[in-house]
């Protein structure tokens, strides 16, 4: 008979191989997922999941560059209207089920159908018949996808799009397994029903506790697939997000204060990681009441603004200076700098005063307003230093604090002066930083409305050649920036802290990296 | 009694009602709404969202199926959890609210009994006063500063105990969220049990029991205890309620899957139904436990008891 002692001896002994084996990675992913279900999920945390898990006709490589995904190969037609796509043979969901084009098929359908109400249902709007599928005029069978046979996909689009591609990579534009759907309703994301056809299958979820998944046996690239399972972990306090992260509970986490910054830099084992954004923070110019009606004074406080002192000094250097709306990050898309961004300080205070005088303020009647800011780590600072940057060229500020959702919907309202506001865009392309200024049927943010600019942006958009839509677009951003409806103040990067454990895991400007391509060191 | 309890309850339902239709239109007006952080929907993809959750119609009417709604048993999806109903929610968090609080309480209340007659009988006396000034500061600290400091020490610098999570309820993960929970707790009720226990010692049948030559012991446990306890039990009940919505702040830090953290982040994030659903469980809880401190009352108390049966 053993003792205990040895008994749990050979116990370890036993557990050994398998403790080595599955290795599994921990991921902090901020705030809990909305959902799994790819049409009703929004936010960073849950695409981190639905990426792992889904799938769509295309993917993202390692860079974050698109890639082939349930595609392996597509084909277009010269204006770039209409996309073949060839589906990879004996495709399977999780469960084993074959997966076929008409998978797609109903995945684009559903996404699209009113009653789904997906929010990301717009970005397909680019397929002949989908705003009217999505706005209830025409039925979803009415929807330009077609299976033709079951490793075909072929869609029309509205217009010539080069860019369709890139919407494809979108988390909603993966498929959905119907026949999950059908049988389990609002209950398919639960462990159990679900079927997925990414690298991993969802084993395990607790609201607010855990997400577990495995991998997915069924995945088209399986063997390539090094860990084992993922644990997500919602964390949305920086403080705990940065505690558990070195502790080493967490492999890899989005979320620390940002106040740690320095400290984080300076460590010798390098766990920042940090890679250009696509995010665009403004300040968005009411334009429809005075004084911001007139193009000078929103081009004045333009002007004063030191963006250096902003970014350098405020933000140490976690941002780059914005002097156009699109993130420069955008690849192969070149904004043209305004003259007045080489311009040192005090020529642009000049000049700001001088085009005050022009709009009728000076030191007698000083313009005078209110900026309304959300609370987000430094935009209270960032507050109070433009305040007195403009202080200097005469202009007297009051600062208004609201929470996101408040400021958010006061721009939309149009109910504000001057607000803090910042756009995202997961993908690599300009279209809509610039499209945030056209006239949409329930106005613009900022009450901005000059036809010239919206047909030169929609112009654009349906260039079929990628470089020379990239062109027109840059085109139609400088006449936006002489108009100045909103004032560029920088482009934020984006920071994650990656643990000594993980390795293949590769920066890049769209944040994302999948699971499927990082490996463990033991 | 069974008829004190029965008008008690029925009074209980426009109690509820007044707090359910109040949060319902303080909730509606409240600036902004539950689509408004993904800042720029498209028109017609916003009218597909506010009519999927009822959103699109007039808020009375909003109000009369919400009421109906809570008849029928059912408090809707949850907006911000879309893959959830509000009920499964709150059955998924209650669990880790009230394991957390009843632990949490039921710590308190011994350990804040025990000081609080450590520190009585010993009266104007140092032992007296390393207690008061002890339960002065846990009432002092809030569980702000509190619960970040414990898992400065225990998690990070010493890394003894986990640092946030709930780990499917393992005990490692509740040691520091129901510590910080228990400390406030157990100051003021070691500050109760000593008032109220010194009143006590100086009645005329604790003299007698003394005079009678009984052991100090039993004086204490017998005969002065029990009825220094009464105050005890009317803050205590109300705790039960005061701890589970109290463990909000704590929830948020340690990460816990509690209800707290729901009535948060959905209460941000403007999702309608989820708070609405929590504020009835509150309300519910609160109005339960103060009837239960009636009737324990009456128990402990016979004073009381002929009351209530008049």
């Amino acid at each position: 008979m053993l003792t205990l002692a040895r008994r749990f001896f050979v116990l370890l002994i036993a557990l050994m191989p398998s403790l080595a084996l599955s290795a599994i990675l921990v991921r902090g992913i901020g705030s809990e997922p909305e959902s799994f279900d790819p049409h009703k999920a929004v936010g960073t945390s849950a695409s981190v999941v639905i990426y792992d898990l889904f799938e769509g006709l295309v993917t993202v490589d390692a860079n974050g560059e698109v890639a082939p995904g349930a595609a392996e190969s597509w084909t277009t037609n010269p204006d770039r209207s209409v996309y073949t796509f060839k589906l990879r043979p004996n495709l399977r969901w999780s469960d084993g089920t074959a997966l076929t084009s008409a998978d797609f098929v109903y995945s684009m359908r559903r996404l699209l159908a009113p009653e789904t109400a997906a929010r990301y249902a717009s970005f397909l709007y680019v397929i002949k018949g989908a705003r009217a599928v999505n706005t209830q005029k025409a039925p979803p069978e009415t929807l330009a996808v077609r299976a033709v046979d079951p490793r075909t996909v072929v869609f029309e689009l509205e217009a010539p799009a080069p860019q369709f591609l890139e919407i494809l990579t979108g988390v909603a534009a993966v498929a959905v397994p119907r026949h999950i759907i059908e049988k389990f309703g609002r209950e398919w994301t639960r462990p159990g029903n679900i079927a997925s056809n990414g690298a991993y299958k969802l084993t395990d979820y607790s609201p607010n506790t855990f997400i577990k998944a495995a991998r997915n046996d069924n995945f088209h690239s399986a063997s390539a697939v090094k860990i084992d399972g993922i644990n997500y972990v919602p964390i949305e306090d920086d403080n705990a997000s940065l505690k558990r992260f070195q502790s080493g509970e967490l492999d890899i986490t989005q979320r620390f204060p940002p106040e740690q910054l320095d400290k984080l830099r300076r460590e010798k084992n390098r766990s920042l990681r940090v890679a250009p954004g696509r995010g665009s923070t403004m300040l968005a110019l009411n334009t429809r009441k005075k004084p911001f009606d007139d193009p000078r004074v929103r081009q004045a406080l333009a002007l004063a603004l030191d963006r250096d002192v902003l970014t350098g000094k405020i933000l140490r250097k976690t941002a780059e200076p914005a002097y156009f709306m699109v993130p420069s990050s955008i690849s192969g898309y070149d904004s043209r700098r305004p003259d007045w961004a080489a311009q040192p300080l005090q020529a642009r205070q000049q000049q700001a005063r001088t085009l005050l005088a022009q709009a009728g303020f000076g030191p007698g009647k000083p313009l005078r307003f209110t900026m309304q800011y959300y609370t987000e780590s430094k935009t209270r600072t960032l507050a109070v230093a433009m305040v007195s940057m403009w202080r200097a060229v005469g202009v007297n500020c009051e600062l208004i604090n609201k929470d996101l959702g408040s400021v958010i919907s006061s721009v939309n309202a149009g109910d504000y002066q001057v607000s803090l506001y910042a756009w995202y865009s997961s993908f690599d392309d300009p279209y809509t930083f610039l499209d945030l200024f056209t006239v949409k049927p329930r106005g613009s943010i900022t009450g901005y409305a000059n036809p010239q600019y919206d047909s030169a942006v929609r112009a654009a958009n349906r260039i079929a050649d990628p470089a020379e839509r990239y062109q027109a677009l840059a085109e139609a951003e400088t006449l936006l920036m002489r108009d100045m409806p909103a004032i560029p103040l920088f482009f934020a990067e984006g920071q994650k802290l990656v643990g000594p454990r993980v390795s293949g895991w590769i920066d890049n400007a769209r944040g994302a990296n999948l699971s499927r391509y990082l490996t463990l060191r033991s | 009694m069974t008829r004190f309890i029965f008008k008690r309850l029925l009074v209980m339902i426009p109690t509820l009602l007044v707090i359910v239709t109040l949060s319902f239109f303080l909730m509606r007006a409240a600036p902004g709404g539950p689509f408004d952080a993904d800042a720029q929907l498209e028109p017609e993809v916003l009218e597909n969202l506010r009519a999927a959750y009822d959103l699109d119609k007039p808020v009375l009417q909003q109000f009369g199926l919400f009421l109906a709604g809570i008849l029928r048993g059912d408090l809707g999806p949850s907006i911000g959890y879309a893959d959830y109903s509000v009920a499964e929610l709150i059955a998924i968090g209650l669990p880790v609210s009230l394991q957390l609080g009843l632990t949490a309480l039921a710590i308190a209340a011994v350990l804040g009994i025990l000081l609080g007659t450590i520190a009585a009988l010993n009266r104007n006396r140092p032992l007296d006063y390393a207690i008061g000034t002890l339960a002065m500061t846990g009432i002092a600290v809030p569980t702000l500063i509190t619960a970040p400091v414990l898992t400065l020490l225990f998690g990070v610098m010493f890394k003894l105990l986990p640092v946030g999570g709930w780990g499917d309820g393992d005990w490692r993960h509740m040691i520091l969220p129901v510590t910080a929970l228990v400390l406030p707790q157990l100051a003021v009720i070691a500050r109760l049990a000593r008032g109220s226990l010194l009143e006590v010692l100086s009645q005329p049948w604790v003299r007698t029991a003394r005079a009678s030559g009984l052991p100090e012991w039993r004086v204490i446990l017998r005969h002065a205890l029990p009825p220094a306890l009464i105050p005890l039990v009317s803050y205590l009940a109300p705790a039960v309620a005061g701890i589970m919505t109290g463990s909000i702040v704590i929830e948020q830090i340690f990460g816990l899957p509690g209800v707290g953290r729901y009535f948060v982040n959905g209460a941000l994030a403007r999702d309608y139904p989820l708070v609405m659903g929590i504020v009835i469980v509150y309300a519910a809880a609160v109005l339960i436990m103060n009837l239960v401190a009636d009737l324990l009352y009456g128990v402990l108390d016979p004073r009381t008891r002929r009351r209530m049966t008049t």
